[in-house]
């Protein structure tokens, strides 16, 4: 850590209004510091040299006294923000990625989400543009957007709460009365009934473009696909059942499982991007969108050190490889020199030890 | 009924409000729409007096509503003609009537909010169904004028700005009951029909009126000037509502937070984090608490997490529902419908659909837990 913050801590990154935020600290001895204010970005900097934290985290709020208990604080406005975590967003039980082993291809599937989350909600329905929020590789299993518009930051948890209900659990379609004894499933053509309507035609017409079978009637097919826009489609009243079963799968779909907590949270404390993850090694890392296309955290993301450790490898369950060196299943039991970077990778995930024998 | 509102609408109040629509006037429209600044408009311009949306109505109004009320009660009933449904006078009258009653009567106050609940559902429903059949131009004077948001008209839809939208609706005490899911949103835009314009607007008015009363019913409690006729129509109204469904015991029972229901657990999470809830969600909190046989200071400490925590104020606030200070009544905690009416109730259908009330389902979840142990014991005891 000391190596690392010695020659990059300027990239601890300094928030809107610094000294409106609460900062917190987690420490290697357990220790947990918070209601901690800085004036400036360098007071910052200088407190990271010298206390070396495990774990830097600033709040989502600006407090009239950000340093006062919690009480006291004066809560003026919040960031609103999103916690893309691998294990509730993969919506696995996956033990590896409980442990914090993430693979590249798990890391991708998040980006998929994170994509989605941005492109259909915060973009298409919320019409904000990259001026209004902030991405982060979270330093571990996943990735943190903050909207920093004004409007947003100002919204209570009862919004919020439906921010997190619009993006994570989606709206199922609220079905009306149409002409001749038909019912319509959409009653408008935007926002979460267009969105649920387009993935309903392509999944229906590419299956019967595949001559896949569907266990939609036909006639429900054919309405689909030449209904142009969500009001046009009405189907019998019968047909509503089996219709309401692709609709859930829609919603599946088209969902992003976010992290409901964190979202609501309105004095919510978030890592600091660019400091390190004590418990994964990795940094957390402002990333514009169009970074995130080639960002891949074992290459991007890794602590700037030099040195080597020895290591006694005893469980590493996938292949890492970080700075052209690697470890994996294959090197159990064997005691390997490998760079800092990824010997405290693998070590604080329990995958190896440092070998004392060498030291 | 026969809308006789053109018929009889006072000419100075339309020739002083000449409406931006050219086909109705704004004395129709201030019946149509009491609440509005057409009603407000139609109060200033034929009664004189302040404007309609004050917290506190001036003796003049009062004085013209008394004479109302005694011309009605002089003829007799066979002699009144026909109802005037949306003749101004009447339903301008009529709303002042009504929110001044709510806020001044001596009902408990979860009762003033579940009354106003019922009037303002049905009156904004009754919005909806007018308001879809006025010109695109007259809906959008009363989205800019009275809900403080301006539509852009596309053609045969307006859009409304998701911002605009989202920063007036969260300062409402009790947020509209459409959710942001079930809105037609493109780039930051609301977009609506018609008919889909009419029915947001029910809902934000909906707000908009019981965020009114409650801010009438925190004035009214310590105005001097309560009206003179509203004793009467309280004693009138004991015959609808008999008021021992307004008070009851305490049910003392340990307090286990897990056994909360869902809105009190979701009241007392929001204060914990220093949220400012509404008026109403307090006092659901503190008669909730007391009923279940909490501590009056456990309550207090509860509030003092509020970010707008004012000590006195709020044990004062706190002693009057316990009971201890002024009418010496102690309140009962809302029913579901009532935290329903007031969209409070966090939940979709009810926690038990035969109890309906935040206390009968703490009751229910201690019964349920007992009935668990009892038989956990039992099965243990049996293999024993
Ligand atoms: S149903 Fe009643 S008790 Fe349950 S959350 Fe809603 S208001 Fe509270």
């Amino acid at each position: 850590m000391k190596e690392h913050y010695d020659s990059s801590v300027g990239e601890v990154y300094c928030p809107e209004s610094i000294e409106l935020r609460e900062f917190g600290f987690a420490f290697f001895i357990g220790q947990f510091r918070r209601h901690i204010s800085f004036k400036h970005g360098r007071d910052l900097h200088s407190y990271i040299q010298q206390a070396l934290p495990k774990d830097v985290y600033y709040s989502v709020a600006s407090y009239r006294r950000a340093a006062a208990p919690m009480a006291d604080k004066g809560w003026m406005e919040a960031e609103l923000p999103f916690d893309l975590d691998a294990e509730q967003v993969l919506r696995t039980d996956d033990p590896l990625v409980k442990d914090g082993w993430i693979s590249n291809i798990y890391y991708e599937e998040i980006k998929r989400e994170l994509f989605k989350l941005l492109d259909n909600f915060i973009e298409a329905d919320f019409g904000l543009t990259s001026r209004d929020y902030t991405i982060a590789f979270s330093g571990g299993r996943g990735f943190h957007v903050r909207i920093t518009d004004r409007v947003f930051k100002e919204l209570g948890s009862q919004f919020r709460r439906q921010i997190v209900e619009h993006v994570a659990l989606g709206h199922m379609p609220e079905w009306a009365p149409a002409k001749r004894g038909a019912i319509a499933p959409f009653t408008h053509d935007y926002g979460w009934d267009l969105r649920t309507f387009s993935w309903l035609k392509n999944r229906v017409v590419a299956h019967r473009d595949r001559s896949s079978p569907t266990h939609l009637p036909l006639r429900i097919v054919s309405q689909l696909a030449t209904a142009s826009k969500p009001t046009e489609l009405c189907v019998r009243r019968t047909d509503r059942k089996v219709l309401d079963e692709y609709l859930r799968e829609a919603m599946n779909n088209l969902t992003v499982a976010i992290d409901e907590r964190v979202t609501v949270d309105l004095n919510r404390l978030l890592r600091a991007a660019g400091s390190v993850h004590g418990g994964s090694g990795l940094v957390c890392k402002i990333l514009s969108k169009t970074d995130l296309d080639g960002f891949e955290p074992l290459t991007s993301a890794v602590m700037n050190l030099r040195s080597s450790k020895r290591l006694l490898v005893e469980n590493v369950p996938l292949r890492v490889e970080i700075k052209g060196e690697s470890l994996g299943p294959s090197d159990k039991g064997k005691s390997i020199e490998v760079n800092s970077a990824l010997a405290y990778y693998v070590v604080v995930r329990r995958g190896a030890k440092f070998d004392i024998k060498a030291i | 009924m026969r809308n006789r509102c053109n018929a009889r609408s006072s000419e100075s109040a339309v020739r002083i409000l000449e409406s931006k629509e050219t086909s109705v006037d704004s004395a129709t429209l201030a019946a149509r729409y009491p609440f509005s600044h057409w009603g407000s408009s139609f109060i200033l311009s034929s009664w004189g007096g302040e404007e309609l949306r004050e917290e506190l109505l001036n003796e003049s109004v009062y004085a013209k509503l008394g004479k109302i009320f005694s011309r009605a009660q002089r003829s007799a009933p066979e002699t009144i003609p026909e109802v005037d449904y949306l003749y101004p006078e009447n339903e301008v009258s009529a709303y002042i009537a009504i929110m001044s009653f709510l806020a001044y009567s001596d009902y408990p106050e979860n009762y003033k909010m579940r009354l106003g609940g019922h009037y303002f559902g049905w009156i904004t429903r009754r919005t909806v169904t007018l308001l879809e059949s006025e010109s695109q131009g007259t809906i959008r004077e009363y989205y800019q004028t009275d809900l403080g948001l301006p539509l852009v008209a596309q053609g045969d839809i307006v859009s409304l700005s998701l911002k605009d939208y989202l920063a007036k609706a969260s300062k409402f005490v009790s947020p509209p009951k459409r959710t942001l899911a079930t809105l037609p949103l493109r780039r930051g835009e609301i977009i609506l029909s018609k008919h889909q314009a009419a029915d947001l607007a029910g809902d934000l008015t909906f707000a908009y009126l019981a965020g009114l009363l409650e801010r009438k019913i925190q004035v009214a409690r310590g105005a001097t000037n309560k009206p003179a006729w509203i004793s009467s129509v309280q004693t009138y109204m004991k015959e609808f509502i008999p008021e021992s469904t307004m008070f009851d015991e305490t049910v003392n029972r340990p307090n286990d937070p897990t056994k909360y229901p869902p809105c009190i657990s979701l009241f007392v999470e929001q204060l914990a984090k220093r949220e400012s809830i509404p008026h109403f969600a307090r006092f659901a909190v503190a008669s909730f608490m007391r009923q279940i046989g909490v501590e009056k200071d456990y309550v207090v400490k509860l509030f003092t997490t509020a970010s707008d925590f004012r000590a006195e104020m709020t044990k004062y606030q706190v002693s009057h529902i316990y009971g201890e200070i002024g009418s010496h009544t102690s309140y009962t905690a809302p029913s579901c419908d009532s935290l329903k009416i007031s969209r409070l109730c966090p939940i979709d259908g009810y926690c038990n659909p035969r109890l309906k009330h935040p206390v009968s389902v703490y009751l229910w979840k201690w019964r349920l837990a007992k009935g668990e142990s009892r038989r956990a014991t039992k099965a243990i005891s049996n293999t024993e």
